[in-house]
């Protein structure tokens, strides 16, 4: 488990970056500070993971460090708990509504986009080829999902309410 | 949106489909725009019902935009439908309500939308929230490529 939190205490909405490509996760990591986003960014390495933080199971059971997020970033391809495995189960488990899904990908190919939606997630990006690229793709990221939509729970208190398991 | 797109818009009020379809092609948007009137109407373009039985006429969509509020059928009840509907919901659906209401919100969001926009009440925010989903759906998110989906 690797984690990065701007800030100690922030009443920001956290971003959840599933990724299991620690290469990948440092050029997110640097593209979220370079395009200014100043929300909270937790990481996580695999699909196993993201289900247990999205449960609240320790080692993320105290929702004061570790806030159920406001948006999942997830990748698609990885070991053991890919990410459909982990859509199907936000699906399945969740009560859903509270969780905006952006997957951010290489497998960029129709039945994976296709399937990926079909599963609930919100939007599919494709993972760029360079790092200048994919600033401009999380600054797209950032003024849309941050900024321009209207989150669920962001009309109110701007936290999002923590779905309840099914 | 390319020009060989559609997108399939449900709006209830002529004079607000008439500044809506202005503010689309201000911003810039390519694709072809469908009107339709209600939620029911919606429901019969995507289930391929009555007039619009001709598939090659009347293809799917590559986004929906819609109110939660409108006669026969609401949104809400034609996010049901496109969930339990595998072929059409793949289609992301755009919400643009007059309500701000978390409930309204939290709802769209539960039965399938895939995003959620506050009806503005200026035509120049409309046409910058146009802007805004052209900018994102169109230049940076990939969207289901339904013609070539089903030539295949």
């Amino acid at each position: 488990m690797l984690w990065h939190i701007v800030g100690v205490v922030t009443d920001k909405p956290l971003i959840l970056m599933v990724d299991d490509d620690p290469n990948d996760r440092f050029l997110l990591r640097r593209a979220f500070s370079r395009t200014g986003v100043i929300n909270p960014v937790f990481e996580l390495d695999s699909g196993e993971a993201a289900i247990n933080y999205l449960k609240g199971t320790p080692p993320y059971d105290d929702r004061i460090r570790h806030p159920f997020p406001a948006i999942l970033l997830l990748d698609l391809h990885m070991p053991n708990t890919d990410g459909f495995t982990v859509l199907q189960w936000i699906r399945d488990k969740l009560t859903v509504g509270g969780l905006l899904i952006v997957v951010l990908s290489r497998l960029d190919e129709i039945r994976y986009i296709n399937r990926a939606y079909q599963l609930g997630a919100n939007s599919f990006l494709t993972k760029p080829g360079d790092s200048t690229e994919l600033e401009d793709l999380i600054r797209a990221f950032n003024d849309y999902w941050l900024v321009r939509n209207t989150r669920p729970g962001s009309s109110t208190s701007g936290l999002p309410n923590e779905p309840g398991l099914k | 949106m390319e020009s060989h797109e559609l997108l399939l818009i449900a709006e209830d009020n002529p004079d607000d489909a008439l500044l809506l379809r202005r503010a689309l092609n201000q911003a810039g948007v390519k694709a072809r725009l469908k009107f339709v009137a209600d939620g029911e109407e919606m429901l019969f373009y995507l289930q391929g019902a009555g007039a619009y039985s001709d598939r090659s006429r009347h293809p799917l969509p590559s986004a929906i935009i819609m109110d939660l509020k409108m006669p026969r059928k609401t949104g809400l009840e034609v996010l049901e439908w496109i969930a339990a509907n595998p072929q059409v919901a793949v289609v992301p659906t755009v919400i643009l309500s007059s309500s701000s209401m978390p409930e309204d919100v939290r709802n769209a969001y539960r039965l399938g939308a895939n995003t959620y926009f506050v009806k503005p009440t200026t035509y120049d925010e409309l046409v910058s929230t146009m802007e805004t989903l052209q900018k994102y759906w169109v230049s940076a998110a990939r969207l289901s490529p339904h013609t070539k989906t089903e030539a295949e």
